[in-house]
């Protein structure tokens, strides 16, 4: 199976010179005493080192002048011009679906460049282009590579802390559910062809992209982003109708590639972006126009969105390194929109706010508190305060932006995610994670009940959720709490919502929701969930009642 | 003396390079990348978007949505005018060459071009002028602005 790809920019080959007898069109195999039958003259190397040069090719020799091959290396429009040939790249998968390799094919009928026609065949009888490294072992790694340091794997650790595994028990596992994803891109990582996980990429309005696969799709995730949080969706939700919204390459226009992703009319869309708006800009300045301007644009789609049943999920800000308090992120504050914010868990489960998440009362929306719920969201680092959320390993694209950044010690980054920069996986776990994790229990709820409206979804996760009543949330600004952000405390508050969203309870209630309107349940049952549409929280009998007859 | 100076700024550049990602600042005529625009139009309510003092929400979208012959007449003016127009609802998303959008708008285009995504931003020097081909159907042109992955 192969697929047209971009070429590189720098082609290497092995470069065969003429000798007495010819090697590439020899039947028998060469041994050290048939050795001076295939060496060239030493003037012919040297003769055919100058002439390379001087067509433009970087030549490495090796040491003897008894060599048979030169290595050289130039751009493909050096090989077409000189060999009067076409080269294509190809990207090779196995069987599975994985890239395994970029393999450069040229024109000429043979298994190497035929130089008869060039400038250069005196010297040379053909070239070799150099085949791609293969990889005996699958690479990237499906596994996770081991770390000294605590963190949470998916789907397995990710599915147990935001209760997703019971609903997985329960047959809850967001199956034909469409979610759709705005992000960097999905690359194919054997993580997901492993587990069975399955996927499309769509390109957003207005973005372009130079490597497509045999289906159309743009297959590359430079940056890693969307390809790690699309993990987290798949650890709670393992069988949703999944695409990936890659937008364009700038993050710029990320309106467009929103409506992009509400064109394909999925059930819910997942974005873990945003810009931060502390107060509505001002429209006495040009600049606060503008802004003015950015944020209704935004607005008109989201609400559009939202009035045709889409359920959005937006994350609710990070800790600003620059800025070293909290964004507060938009369009993670509009009211519509589902804003997922973080809380971290101990390995002994004990849950606290997190610093590294965004909490606050939005200025540009009236008794909009900022978070809903919260999904996993790491704690920053007490010894590099700005370098915190390592706390979920995630897949990415080999050698991507954030595969490199985060395993390299920087002046201002001293710690690492302790995995190889090149190997496929990183550590990392911002408020973009918790967006498809809440996203994930939206498809669980969608699946249970498939009338749930976006206020119903944001309602039931909200009730059902794990109250979180320790820890604090990013500083917001001198003036909130003193600087240092809001407290968690029993109840819905700022720093976590309404807590971290429970996926089993949620996909548990839709499931009472879509019962109590198809079919008789127990009057005592309906009851139940008469007083928890109404408000009033169900006590831990009942719901330990409710879990235990699974209706 | 002298060559410590220099060494810092040479310091200071590569620095830049590296926390900037290599973005240089373009003229309209030296790229030939397209950019896009959000199109915010006339609402069918008469109600205007961005003079608007309350929140657009699912509660009062209605009435700030614009009418199906609106969008599509936009559509087709600003298809005339050598745009592209990838996608019309709500908002239209044209696309085009900086240099159009400077003579259309009768606006200069601050433009940062990042090598290492090879994308370009646009940063008007001042608001864009609605020409009067489109005034009774568009109230404003909307250069986005990137956002921030909240990784």
């Amino acid at each position: 199976m192969s697929i047209t790809a971009k070429l590189p920019n720098l082609i290497y080959a092995e470069a065969f010179l003429h000798s007495k007898n010819s090697i590439l069109n020899t039947d028998k195999p060469i041994t050290s005493d048939m050795l001076a039958d295939f060496s060239p003259e030493p003037s012919l190397i040297q003769a055919t080192i100058k002439q390379l040069s001087q067509e433009g090719f970087e030549v490495y020799p090796s040491q003897s002048l008894s060599t048979k091959t030169i290595t050289i290396a130039a751009t493909p429009a050096i090989y077409e011009r000189v060999f009067k040939i076409k080269l294509t790249a190809v990207l090779q998968k196995d069987d599975s679906g994985q890239i395994i390799g970029k393999v450069i094919r040229h024109s000429n009928n043979l298994q190497w460049i035929d130089t008869s026609s060039s400038s250069l065949s005196q010297c040379l009888e053909g070239i070799l282009l150099s085949d791609p490294i293969s990889h005996f072992a699958t690479f990237p790694s499906p596994f996770p590579p081991p770390t000294p340091k605590w963190c949470l794997h998916v789907p397995g650790d990710v599915a147990i802390a935001m209760n997703a595994a019971r609903a997985h028990r329960a047959g809850f596992t967001g199956k034909a559910i469409k979610v759709v994803m705005v992000d960097t891109g999905w690359y194919l990582h054997p993580f997901f062809s492993r587990h069975g996980y399955h996927g499309k990429v769509v390109l957003a309005y207005g973005a372009q992209e130079t490597d497509y696969d045999e289906r159309g799709e743009p297959f590359q995730d430079k940056m890693g982003h969307g390809t790690g949080e699309s993990a987290n969706l798949f650890a709670i939700a393992p069988d949703i109708d999944f695409t990936m919204v890659k937008h364009d390459a700038g993050y710029v226009n990320m309106t467009a590639a929103l409506k992009t992703a509400i064109s394909l009319k999925p059930d819910i869309i997942s974005c873990s972006w945003g810009e931060s708006f502390r107060s509505l800009p001002s429209s006495v300045t040009s600049g606060g126009r503008e802004a003015l301007a950015r944020i209704r644009s935004y607005e008109l789609v989201i609400a559009t969105a939202v009035q045709q049943g889409i359920i959005l999920v937006f994350s609710a800000g990070n800790l600003s390194p620059q800025e070293k308090q909290g964004q507060w992120a938009f369009p993670g504050q509009h009211p519509d929109v589902i804003a997922a914010g973080g809380a971290f868990m101990y390995p002994d489960e004990r849950i606290t706010a997190t610093q590294f998440a965004s909490g606050f009362v939005s200025n540009l929306y009236r008794n909009r508190v900022v978070p809903d719920v919260c999904g996993l969201v790491g704690l920053p680092s007490a010894m590099e305060p700005n370098f915190g959320g390592l706390y979920l390993m995630l897949p990415v694209q080999p050698g991507c932006n954030l595969d490199k950044q985060l395993a390299t010690k920087t002046l201002t980054t001293p710690m690492t995610d302790e995995t190889n920069p090149e190997d496929g996986w990183a550590v990392f776990s911002g408020t973009s994670a918790a967006a498809p994790q809440i996203a994930g229990i939206c498809a669980l709820m969608k699946q249970a009940y498939p009338q749930l409206s976006p206020t119903q979804a944001k309602y039931i996760l909200q009730r059902t959720a794990r109250d979180v009543t320790t820890g604090v949330s990013a500083p917001m600004m001198p003036s909130v709490g003193g600087g240092a952000g809001y407290k968690a405390a029993p109840g819905p508050d700022a720093a976590t919502g309404f807590g971290l969203a429970d996926a089993d309870r949620a996909a548990l209630m839709a499931r009472l929701y879509h019962l109590a309107e198809t079919s008789s349940l127990p009057a005592e049952i309906l009851a139940m969930v008469a007083s928890f549409k109404r408000g009033e929280n169900l006590s831990e009998p009942n719901w330990q009642r409710l879990e235990k007859e699974r209706l | 003396m002298r060559k410590i100076s220099q060494s810092f700024r040479v310091a200071y550049y590569v620095l830049c390079l590296l926390f900037m990602g290599y973005t240089v600042e373009v003229t309209a005529q030296e790229t030939s990348l397209t950019i896009s625009a959000e199109v915010l139009l006339k609402s069918q309510s008469g109600r205007s978007v961005i003079r608007s003092d309350v929140p657009i929400t699912t509660e009062n979208i209605k009435t700030f949505t614009p009418s199906a012959p609106t969008i599509q007449e936009a559509k087709r003016r600003f298809q005339s005018l050598g745009f592209s127009v990838p996608i019309a609802n709500t908002t239209l998303t044209i696309m085009g060459k900086p240099i159009q959008f400077e003579e259309v708008f009768k606006i200069k285009l601050n433009l940062q071009f990042n090598k290492t995504s090879n994308s370009i931003v646009a940063y008007p020097s001042s608001e864009p002028i609605i020409p009067d081909s489109l005034k009774d159907l568009v109230e404003a042109i909307v250069f986005p602005k990137p956002v921030d992955l909240m990784k």
